[in-house]
C-alpha cells in the first residue's frame, strides 16, 4: 500500500482537533494511529487451545506503509508444544508483539507462564498485551485486522477469493480521511450471494471505481437502470463508472472463468453522521457532508432530515450548514464562519445540526442532501441520497444506506 | 489553412478531454398521484435517459416540505414512489434527480363513500 504514515498521521492529528471521533461508517473506529511506526516485523499469533496457550511466531510482517500481510490459516501451526490447532475465527485468538511476549531467542517471558490465552490477550489496561484487533474488512473466509496500527494482516482459509478495489489511495480522486488507516483493498468475495454480497465503500462522487479481478470474466450490475453504471473492461479487471448519485448501493454479479459466481456491493457515501448528546445542550445529530474541494461550501447544500420518533411520527426539516465545528479534545463547539473544513484527499466538509429532541424518543433520521436554489417550479438537484435517504439508526448508532 | 484546421481539431479534442461532460436536466413527462390505503402513490413517466427522480410532497399551499423521496427510473422511463402521510391535501412535485422543472399534481383524500373502488388521482400539469 502506497501510504505515507507520517504524513497521514499529521493530517489526522490536525483533523482530530476539528472533528468528533464517532463517525458512523461501516468500519470500526480507528483510534489514534502512531506518529511513527517502530514495528520490527516480529509478532506472535496467540490462541486458546483447550484452555492452554498456543502460539506461532511470525518474523517478517510488513508495516501498513509497506503492504497488507496475507497469511493462510494453515501457516498458523502451534509452536508451544501443546499440539493445538487454530480454529478459524475462534474466540480468544489475537496478535501480540514479539518483544512483549518472548525474549530474542523465542522463549516466552516468565510473567506469561501460567496465564490463560484470555489473560495474555486482554487489552493492556486489563493487564494483557493483546493488540487492539481493529477490523478493517474481512469476509466469509478471511479476517482482516489492523493490530493497533503496527501491521495490517489478513488471515484467510481455503475457499478465499478476493478482488482488489483500488490497491492504493492514489487510485482514488477522493478519499475521506476517516478511512485512511482502515483501508483494505482486498475484498473477500468468497461465498457471497446477491442478498449477502461483499461490500466495498467508496466516496459517492468518485468518478471511477477500479476493480482488479483475477479470473473474473464479466461484471454486471443487478436491478438498476441499464444506464446507471458503465462497466468497462480494463487491463487488470473492470472499471465501474456510476452515472447517477442515486445509485449509491449497487450489487454486481461477478462471473469467473471457472463457472463460479460472486457478488459485490459498491456502497457510495458522502456523509459522516454522529450524535452529540450531552447534558445542558439541545439534542442534535451532526451531519457532515463531504464534497469535492473548491466546488462548494456550506451554503451550497441543505440537508433534508426526516426525524422519526418512537411513536412513529415523522418530521421533515430543511437544515442549513452551521458555522461551527467541534474540537475532539474538549467537545467544544467552535465558530467556523467559512463553513468549510478539509476532510480528506480533495474533499471538504460542512456540518449540519439536526435537532432531534429527546434521544429516548428517537428511532432515527433519514438524510438526503440537496442543492440550494430550488424554486416553486424548479428543482436544483440532489447531491446525495436514495429513496428516503441514508438512515441513522439511533439504536445501533449506525448509518443504513437504503 | 491546414494549420488552422489542425488547431481547431486540436482545440476541440482538448475540450472534449478537459471539459467535463454536462448532462441536460431531463423532463418529467407525466405524473399521477393518488392516496391509497393511507399512502400517497406517485408514478409517471420521464424523458428517455432519465436515471432517477426526486419526489417532493408539500402542504396544500405548496409552502412547507412534508416529505422527500427519490426513486429510480426504469429502462421504460417509468418511476414510482410511495410516501406515508396522514390523510390530507398535498402538492406533489417530481423532477429529475439532478435537477430540472417540476411536474406537479395535487392529491386529496379519497371520497370513499362516493367512489368506493377508485383512488383519487391527482391531475397532471
Amino acid at each position: 500500500m502506497k501510504l505515507n504514515l507520517k504524513k497521514l498521521a499529521a493530517i489526522l492529528a490536525f483533523s482530530a482537533s476539528l472533528f468528533l471521533p464517532a463517525a458512523a461508517f461501516a468500519v470500526d473506529e480507528p483510534g489514534d494511529p502512531p506518529i511513527e511506526n517502530n514495528f520490527d516485523g516480529k509478532a506472535y499469533f496467540v490462541w486458546d487451545c483447550n484452555s492452554k496457550v498456543c502460539y506461532h511466531r511470525f518474523e517478517d510482517l510488513k508495516t501498513p506503509e509497506q503492504e497488507i500481510n496475507k497469511i493462510e490459516n494453515t501457516e498458523i501451526t502451534d509452536e508451544s508444544g501443546n499440539n493445538g490447532t487454530y480454529v478459524f475465527k475462534q474466540e480468544n485468538a489475537n496478535w501480540v508483539l514479539a518483544r512483549e511476549f518472548a525474549d530474542d531467542s523465542g522463549h516466552v517471558l516468565d510473567k506469561w507462564n501460567g496465564k490463560t490465552a484470555r489473560e495474555i490477550l486482554a487489552p493492556p489496561d486489563d493487564g494483557g498485551i493483546g493488540l487492539n484487533p481493529i477490523t478493517f474488512g474481512g469476509g466469509n473466509n478471511s479476517i482482516a485486522v489492523n493490530a493497533d496500527w503496527n501491521f495490517q494482516v489478513i488471515i484467510y482459509r481455503d475457499g478465499y477469493k478476493a478482488i482488489t478495489v483500488g490497491d492504493s489511495q492514489d487510485d482514488y480522486t477522493y478519499f475521506p480521511e476517516k478511512w485512511m488507516f482502515n483501508y483494505n483493498y482486498f475484498i473477500d468475495i468468497s461465498d457471497t450471494s446477491a442478498s449477502d454480497p461483499a461490500v466495498v465503500t467508496t466516496y459517492l462522487k468518485e468518478p471511477t471505481i477500479k476493480l482488479k479481478t483475477d479470473g473474473i470474466v464479466s461484471v454486471t450490475p443487478l436491478n438498476v437502470n441499464s444506464g446507471a453504471v458503465t462497466v468497462t473492461p480494463s487491463l487488470n479487471g473492470f472499471d465501474l463508472t456510476f452515472n447517477s448519485s442515486y445509485y449509491d448501493h449497487v450489487v454486481f454479479e461477478l462471473k469467473a472463468s471457472d463457472g463460479k459466481t460472486y457478488y459485490l456491493m459498491v456502497a457510495r457515501t458522502a456523509l459522516i453522521v454522529q450524535e452529540n448528546y450531552k447534558p445542558g445542550a439541545e439534542p442534535e445529530i451532526l451531519v457532515g457532508v463531504m464534497y469535492p474541494s473548491g466546488q462548494a461550501n456550506g451554503d451550497t447544500y441543505n440537508v433534508i432530515a426526516t426525524v422519526v420518533k418512537t411513536d412513529g411520527s415523522k418530521t421533515v426539516k430543511t437544515v442549513s450548514s452551521g458555522e461551527f465545528y467541534y474540537r475532539v479534545d474538549t467537545n467544544e463547539k467552535v465558530s467556523n464562519p467559512s463553513k468549510v473544513i478539509e476532510c480528506g484527499k480533495n474533499l471538504s466538509c460542512s456540518w449540519y445540526s439536526v435537532k432531534t429532541g429527546s434521544p429516548r424518543e428517537l428511532t432515527g433520521a433519514y438524510f438526503s442532501v440537496i442543492k440550494n436554489g430550488s424554486t416553486s417550479t424548479t428543482y436544483s438537484g440532489t447531491f446525495s441520497g436514495s429513496n428516503r435517504g441514508a438512515f441513522y439508526d439511533a439504536t445501533t448508532r449506525k448509518v443504513i444506506y437504503e | 489553412m491546414k494549420k488552422v484546421i489542425a488547431c481547431i481539431v486540436t482545440v476541440l479534442a482538448l475540450a472534449a478531454v478537459i471539459v467535463p461532460a454536462t448532462t441536460r436536466a431531463k423532463d418529467i413527462k407525466t405524473i399521477n398521484a393518488s392516496e391509497v390505503n393511507g399512502k400517497i402513490s406517485v408514478s409517471g413517466t420521464a424523458e428517455a435517459g432519465t436515471l432517477a427522480v426526486a419526489v417532493m410532497v408539500y402542504d396544500e399551499k405548496g409552502s412547507e416540505l412534508l416529505a422527500m423521496e427519490t426513486a429510480s427510473v426504469s429502462d421504460e422511463s417509468l418511476y414510482y414512489a410511495e410516501v406515508e402521510l396522514p390523510e390530507g391535501t398535498y402538492q406533489v412535485k417530481v423532477a429529475d434527480y439532478d435537477g430540472g422543472d417540476y411536474k406537479t399534481a395535487t392529491v386529496s383524500p379519497a371520497k370513499k363513500s362516493e367512489v368506493p373502488t377508485a383512488p383519487n388521482s391527482g391531475s397532471t400539469d
